[in-house]
């Protein structure tokens, strides 16, 4: 099942993390953006609403550059950037935009060269190329690879485990995280990385755990160099499904993980039945700035208790359609509504005493209550059923401040 | 693998020369040749006169999900033909054309799936834009053979495409490894193409005698190798063929 392609509207909860925001986690890296002076301005603002002003430029080229071919302007604008630069850059993402899908700038050869000429900066290709959007390399997977690629090849591995597709830290007091401690793993988060040396180690774990399948292809890449493998655990709220893939990891790392997370599991046992009778009758909303898998979340809540009434995504992935089938069979009521669709433009004004997880359904249905989550980021596993849920019960104590949380969300950067 | 570029003017017989060069190649090794032209008809006669579908006719048709198997078409001895296509004469970007259906194709792994020997890409005119030099950028071809005749604007061409290439020559890019002469019966013209070759340090690594033939097979939808095999023209195909080979593997000409 899909949507219809037709005009996009977008709302102002449109965002999360984007890619300015994604590129800029590795710690001590910079972004060039090399674009006419029109392209880049809704980043630009983010940027500067996240704070991330010092750690991006922009290079404008005009209408004779586009004719004339603008390489040089490239190795030219690096070159100043690098002698003004007021802080330390240890990797630079050169971002051009769609208008080098058309005119064929070969940045891979321009950052070659330049690369040469600063030996102690590595140097990343970056694609900001919304016209990629509905093909399989949009920016956000090749931001991704891309980021990816910076990692160095160690001539050995080591039995750490990384977690790719997270932008968020999976927290200490998480299962996963505390049971991988017990057994002296090195346990490894682009969130957590310090400094870009750090960030380096990504690649040195002979193990990795894929929590999102816009860091598929990157990591496939990655590992087709390394030999690592890893296990696919993406954002999954039903405890069946967590234990499934717990017991994959087992297997993958050879240690015995799930017996040692009855507690956890309990504790996201009770923190489910707690939300549920906070939340009691009410209608449930579920947006798929919340989560990746939107669908499959309001399948999960209504076998928990939960009266799901909406589900809002922009697209319906294929991850989602097994979870689109059993709505469509057992609870057919269910509405699935396009977020971007131009109608939803019209907002409704009036308030729904519903609550809504996620900033996008909250913002379109004007809900009372808002469960604050965004992208899945920091949850995992049991313990990030226990947070959603706690979450969940939280956002019924009070009527949200939808503006307040869209802002602190933030829009796309 | 050895990938090879063929450029030249408009209209001075890169298609003819290439899937002629790509039915020689198949006696001996798996090859793919790769139309660049939005005309989409590099591989025609390998696929016994008819179209086949382009890679970028098939994307719009079909959308994002589409297979190897909608734009490999199996031609003449095995060859496997591929046409880029491109936009409607006169509207779009051809430029852009080339490099969407490159990237299609590197996204479907064609080389890894259909391990040619030989991928031979067959390009539209002169390097005039960031599409057009798509085939000779790292990754793609390794070797460029430019083809030309005596006639002055075959030869203007020929200066640019050369020209072109040598200003990416601190990239890594494929270099012009030889001229291949077309015949079109100009006056003094393998001393005018040798001349040429001459004053730009490259070789005419072989002369394609003008011959009726050609037409007689394309006629037919075929090659001279698969429609007159004992042919002269044949033997000067063959020959074009051995001595590109030869060339590549040695890696300059």
């Amino acid at each position: 099942m899909k949507f219809d392609g037709n005009l996009c509207y977008c709302s102002p909860a449109h965002g999360g993390w984007g890619i300015i925001r994604v590129a800029a986690l590795i710690p001590e890296s910079y972004l060039l953006f090399v674009c006419p002076a029109a392209c880049f301005r809704h980043g630009a603002l983010g940027a500067i609403q996240h704070g991330y002003k010092n750690r991006i430029s922009y290079l404008y080229i005009n209408q004779e550059d586009i004719v004339e071919g603008y390489d040089r302007l490239i190795e030219e604008g690096i070159d100043e950037l690098l002698e003004r630069a007021r802080v330390s850059i240890k990797l630079l993402f050169v971002y051009v935009s769609c208008l080098d899908d058309f005119i064929g700038t070969d940045l891979d050869a321009v950052l070659t060269k330049v690369g040469k000429k600063y030996p102690d900066i590595v140097f990343r290709p970056g694609h900001m190329n919304p016209i990629a959007s509905s093909t399989k390399l949009p920016p956000a997977i090749t931001t991704y690879d891309s980021m990816l690629k910076a990692l160095p090849i160690h001539d050995s591995l080591d039995d750490g485990i990384t977690f790719y597709g997270n932008f968020v830290e999976i927290p200490k007091e998480n299962e996963l995280i505390t049971v991988l401690n017990e057994y002296g793993m090195n346990v490894r988060q682009i969130a957590t990385c310090h400094d870009f040396e750090e960030y380096k180690l990504l690649s040195k774990s002979k193990y990795g755990i894929l929590m999102k399948p816009l860091a598929k292809m990157g990591l496939a890449n990655l590992e087709k160099q390394t030999g690592a493998s890893h296990v696919t655990m993406l954002a999954n709220y039903d405890l069946t499904s967590i234990r499934e893939q717990y017991i994959e990891l087992e297997n993958m790392l050879g240690l015995s993980l799930v017996d040692k997370m009855d507690l956890y599991e309990r504790k996201a046992k009770i923190a489910i039945e707690k939300a549920v009778k906070a939340v009691k009758d009410l209608p449930v909303y579920v947006s798929d700035s919340a989560t990746v898998f939107p669908c499959q979340l309001a399948v999960t809540l209504i076998k928990y208790g939960f009266n799901v009434k909406r589900i809002y995504a922009q697209d319906l992935v294929t991850f989602d359609q097994e979870a689109i089938s059993w709505l469509q069979e057992n609870c057919p009521e269910v509405e699935i509504i396009q977020a971007d669709h131009p109608r939803m433009n019209i907002r409704e004004t009036s308030e729904a005493y519903a609550i809504s997880i996620g900033e996008e359904a909250a913002y379109l249905s004007n809900s009372r209550f808002v469960a604050d989550i965004s992208a899945d980021e920091g949850m995992f596993g049991f313990n990030g059923v226990e947070l959603l849920m706690n979450s969940i019960a939280g956002a019924m104590k009070e009527k949200a401040d939808i503006r307040k949380l869209i802002e602190e969300y933030g829009g796309i950067v | 693998m050895i990938k090879i570029a063929v450029y030249g003017k408009g209209g001075i017989g890169k298609s003819t020369t290439t899937s002629n060069l790509a039915a020689a190649l198949s006696k001996k090794y798996k090859v793919m040749q790769i139309g660049c032209d939005p005309k989409a008809d590099s591989t025609k006669n390998l696929m016994g006169g008819k179209s086949t579908s382009t890679v970028l006719g098939t994307i719009k048709e079909k959308g994002e999900d589409i297979e190897l198997e909608d734009l490999v078409h199996v031609g003449y001895n095995g060859v496997l033909c591929v046409e880029a296509g491109g936009p409607t004469p006169g509207i779009g970007c051809a430029g852009l054309g080339i490099i969407s259906a490159f990237q299609k194709l590197e996204e479907l792994g064609a080389f890894e799936t259909y391990k040619p020997d030989i991928v031979l890409y067959d390009v539209l005119g002169d390097v005039v834009c960031g599409g057009f030099a798509m085939p000779i950028r790292d990754g793609y071809a390794d070797h460029i053979f430019i083809v030309t005749s005596g006639e002055m604007m075959a030869l203007f061409a020929a200066d640019n495409i050369n020209r072109a290439v040598n200003n990416f020559k601190d990239r890594g890019y494929a270099r012009v490894r030889g001229l291949v002469l077309n015949e079109r019966l100009v006056e003094n013209e393998t001393q005018l193409v040798n001349k040429f070759a001459e004053e730009n340090d490259l070789k005419v690594i072989q002369t394609i005698h003008r011959s009726k033939m050609v037409q007689l097979a394309e006629d037919d939808g075929m090659t001279v190798i698969e429609k007159f095999p004992d042919s002269d023209i044949a033997r000067d195909y063959t020959q074009l063929a051995e001595k590109m080979i030869e060339i590549c593997s040695k890696g300059v000409a």
